[in-house]
């Protein structure tokens, strides 16, 4: 009953929203304070204040503010930017496709790069491919996706310049681009060598991501893979004569792989959260960016929208981890 | 020319430099279309024996001397590409727990299938008829639906049988049965025996019967070897075990296990001087052999 | 004497990791307690004549500067050096403040249980819903730069963590005997919190505490690169923001505050790892 478990799951996020939602306005609206004056730059008369309160509604109690601003995002209206001037949801909208498309490569270099070398090490275990994948792991796990972000830049752009370390495409090319999924958009329209540059721009901020997830997801397939190899079911398909790489393929990794979903799913969300961070190293013009720009600004509506639709992507993004566990393991499938 | 020869063959396990035997020089051999009985207790080494054969000894358990002839040819030395070739094929197992020698993963016309083409080289559609008739073979009502289901859809006979009709798939000259009802009731046990025997006649195939239940090797096995500290210490025809025991050892065993048809004798369990002897001379026999 | 000489070289012996963390925790201390005799310059002096000057090992070095100096001409050294100032109080007030609250947090929620623990995990959950950094960008946002907005913000993204494991340990302590013992005795909930569950699980949140020393330098760093650090003192992070810029002209600016913090973090966490270790036989019971 697929349908039913995920009706529960979603029901289940409702009450997480909410409290996101809540805990947002408390801290935007009634830890600083003003929110106007940390919203205007300088020399504004009271005049203006006054004014601009009444705009946001800031003249009402918060009890009523929290009532409007519920009602307002229920609708799907998060406001008006005040340093761009435009709707909030539209910019987040015009941006999330950078940082999806960033995540996205990331993920898929963390899944090929941890499972190709958890497969490695216990293919040839006891030998030296375990012991180098071994190492690799604990140095991708000892630093944080900031230093590595930096070591990147400095080793693969300034001692040997392979990659760029700043935004998202050659300017005068973006104008090329129809939609903001440069990536896909490339990718479908077969524009190769557009395609290549843009992932040439991605590359060093989605190894920065992906090297902390990659190594987790080794790790913890290795530990499994190591475990599987013992079962009974193992020594049947061993008896059936099958090849050694036939029985870690097709008899130990997927139950292996349901164990490792499960233990490494919630850093698939830490790579998503790390986003925010390498688009700053990176100058990628992503939410994270747009989130600082907005913090800069004191652009209170577009903090609160970021920050709302990051943690809805968040918060679906657990769902989705939840719900491929039962995609993954028949057992729960059909319980 | 007998379908398995074994001659004086060691095992043993390497931890951390330290060598520890398992078997201790073992010979055994069953002719074809028969049914052999490996009987001892837990800890005797009769699961490693049946590893041996197949080649699944656990990673740090290594055979240090000795052949095991399959129709003459010594596997111990073989390939793993050419061992490979003979299993399934040639030599198949069936495995104490049948819950879990399935894998959960995958249906059951998955890991019927796999065995048949890889070894038989059927097409899938060949191949999947052929997991039907055989369903059919070991007793399976509904095989279509079978077929398509997960193992832990099914009982622990159900996918005993599963594992009896992947053992017989490719018609194996040997089979090695460990312990293939002891996790199964009573009643589903005697049915899979039953099915056992049926099979095994039919299909002309000799059988390794590895357990502790000297209960069924008596209506099952033709010969038997009674293992001890991973060495054989009586060996014979049925009958004449069961009626004239020679190692005191056996003796006990046999008034160790439970009689079906006289439940009212009891339990005695295998006294301590009769094991402590034979530990005695397993000493010995390993410092002859280190020294 | 020499017994003393020889159980100290014992243990560091079965225990390295400990000893090197601690080590390198007591260098960052006694540097940033004597930067002013360390350094040669003051970190803020701006020498626009000597911008992006390169480090002693590399020709046209000026002996003066002998790490360089960065896009102002400020000497890279000195900058280290005091920089060493904020680092330590960001990771040490960090650390304490979001292990305290962590640590109660996960102490009331584990041993009361009931509507408290529900309401505790469902708060977990919305902290868990945002990216850490994201959280810490807005924070600083609202408050406005600053070393005290950088702790809030440590506090902010790091309770939970602590919060979550101290609560997992005292669910597990709960059911043994010691605790029901207790229970039976009568003692309070005070007595059970402080006398009993709290020595049991100061260990583990020693090792905690010793992490989030570590990440306390990292996130520090990073508000410091964009800007949300302290202004008025130098930063690790933000000499890193300076040496972003100018990369290409001057990349010793950018690596020489990279190697400090990797250091800094791999010996916290070799710190933290020798802790656990140290505390492990301690731990069976």
């Amino acid at each position: 009953m697929p349908i039913v478990y995920v009706a529960r799951r979603l029901l289940m996020a409702v009450p997480t929203l909410l409290g996101v939602v809540v805990f947002i306005f408390v801290l935007l609206r009634v830890v600083p304070g003003d929110p106007i004056a940390m919203m205007i730059p300088g020399e504004a008369t009271p005049q203006d204040i006054a004014n601009l309160r009444a705009v946001y509604g800031l003249d009402r109690s918060i009890g009523e503010q929290f009532v409007i601003y519920i009602g307002n995002l229920l609708r799907g209206d998060f406001g008006e930017s005040i340093s761009v001037k435009q709707n909030v949801l539209s910019l987040v909208l015009d941006r999330l496709p950078a940082t999806f498309e960033l995540a996205f490569v990331a993920m898929v270099m963390a899944i090929v790069i941890g499972l190709s070398f958890g497969i490695i090490a216990v293919y040839w275990r006891r030998r030296w491919p375990e012991y180098a994948v071994d190492a690799a792991n604990a140095i991708a796990l000892s630093l944080p996706e900031f230093i590595w972000g930096l070591i990147l830049i400095l080793a693969l752009s300034v001692m040997w310049p392979l990659f760029p370390i700043s935004g998202r495409i050659d300017p005068v090319q973006a104008a090329d681009f129809k939609t903001q999924f440069y990536l896909f958009e490339s990718l479908l329209t077969g524009r190769l060598s557009l395609l290549r540059e843009v992932l040439e721009y991605m590359f060093l901020p989605a190894v920065s991501l992906a090297l902390p997830l990659a190594a987790v997801i080794a790790r913890v397939l290795k530990t499994s893979l190591m475990e599987g190899i013992g079962q009974d079911y193992v020594l049947l398909a061993r008896v059936k004569g099958l090849s050694p790489l036939r029985v870690l393929l097709r008899h130990v990794l997927p139950n292996a792989l349901v164990s490792t979903i499960t233990i490494t799913g919630l850093h698939f969300t830490f790579l998503v959260g790390g986003t925010v961070l390498v688009e700053l190293i990176f100058s990628y013009p992503g939410i994270g960016n747009m989130l600082y720009g907005a913090a800069i600004n004191r652009d209170l509506p577009l903090l609160q929208g970021v920050t709302i639709i990051f943690a809805v992507i968040f918060i679906l993004l657990n769902l989705l981890i939840d719900i491929s566990y039962t995609l993954v393991n028949p057992r729960v499938r059909l319980a | 020319m007998n379908v398995l020869d074994i001659q004086n063959l060691h095992v043993a396990f390497t931890q951390r430099g330290r060598v520890t035997p398992v078997l201790r020089g073992i010979d055994l051999s069953i002719e074809p279309g028969r049914i052999c009985g490996l009987v001892g207790e837990s800890g005797g080494g009769k699961t490693m024996v049946g590893k041996a054969i197949t080649g699944i000894l656990p990673e740090d358990a290594r055979v240090t001397a000795g052949r095991i002839l399959f129709k003459g040819q010594n596997l111990v030395d073989l390939a793993d590409k050419e061992r490979r070739q003979l299993l399934g094929r040639s030599i198949a197992m069936i495995l104490q727990q049948p819950t879990t020698a399935l894998n959960p993963v995958l249906r059951i016309e998955t890991q019927i299938v796999e065995v048949l083409q890889r070894q038989m080289g059927l097409a899938h559609q060949a191949a999947r008829a052929r997991a039907l008739d055989l369903l059919n073979t070991v007793q399976i009502r509904a095989p279509e639906r079978v077929l398509r289901q997960y193992p832990h859809e099914l009982s622990g006979g159900m996918c005993q049988r599963v594992v009896i009709a992947i053992a017989f798939s490719c018609q194996p000259a040997l089979i090695v049965a460990d312990e293939p009802t002891t996790a199964l009731d009573v009643t589903v046990q005697f049915e899979i025996l039953r099915l056992l025997k049926i099979l095994q006649r039919d299909f002309g195939t000799a059988v390794l019967f590895i357990t502790h239940d000297l209960g069924v090797v008596a209506n099952l096995c033709d010969r038997v070897s009674v293992i001890f500290g991973g060495r054989i210490i009586e060996e014979g025809q049925t009958a004449d075990i069961f009626t004239a025991p020679k190692h005191p050892y056996t003796s006990a065993l046999m008034a160790a296990s439970p009689r079906h048809d006289q439940p009212e004798k009891g339990l005695h369990p295998v006294p301590a001087q009769i094991v402590g002897q034979l530990w005695r001379e397993i000493e010995d026999y390993d410092r002859a052999r280190s020294s | 004497m020499s017994e003393l000489r020889t159980s100290l070289w014992h243990s560091i012996r079965i225990n390295p990791q400990l000893w090197i963390g601690g080590a390198a925790f007591a260098a960052i201390v006694a540097i940033a307690a004597l930067a002013p005799w360390l350094a040669g310059h003051d970190p803020m002096e701006q020498d626009l004549l000597s911008q992006h000057l390169p480090p002693f090992w590399l020709p046209e070095n000026n002996p003066s500067f002998p790490l360089g100096t960065d896009s102002l001409g400020r000497d890279i050294l000195s900058r280290l050096i005091w920089g060493t100032r904020p680092v330590l109080l960001v990771m040490v007030l960090g650390a304490t403040l979001s292990g305290m609250l962590g640590v109660v947090v996960g102490l009331l929620s584990g041993h009361f249980g009931g509507w408290l623990d529900d309401a505790i995990g469902r708060l977990i959950e919305v902290f868990m819903s945002f990216p850490p950094m994201l959280l810490a960008i807005v924070l600083v946002a609202v408050t406005g730069p600053g070393l005290d907005a950088v702790v809030m913000a440590i506090v902010l993204i790091g309770w939970t963590r602590f919060a979550r494991v101290i609560r997992g340990e005292v669910l597990v302590l709960r059911e043994q005997d010691f605790i029901t013992a207790a229970r039976v005795l009568g003692y309070g909930h005070r007595r059970i919190l402080f006398r009993e569950l709290m020595p049991n699980i100061a260990p583990i949140a020693l090792a905690l505490f010793a992490l989030e020393m570590g990440r306390a330098i990292v996130v520090e760093a990073v508000l410091a690169f964009i800007g949300f650090s302290a202004s008025d003192v130098p930063t690790w992070g933000g000499i890193i923001a300076d040496g972003r810029s100018y990369v290409y002209q001057a990349w010793w600016v950018m690596t020489l505050p990279v190697i400090c913090i990797m250091i800094s973090v791999l010996a916290l966490s070799m710190f933290a790892d020798g802790l656990r270790k140290a505390i492990d036989p301690m731990m069976q019971r």
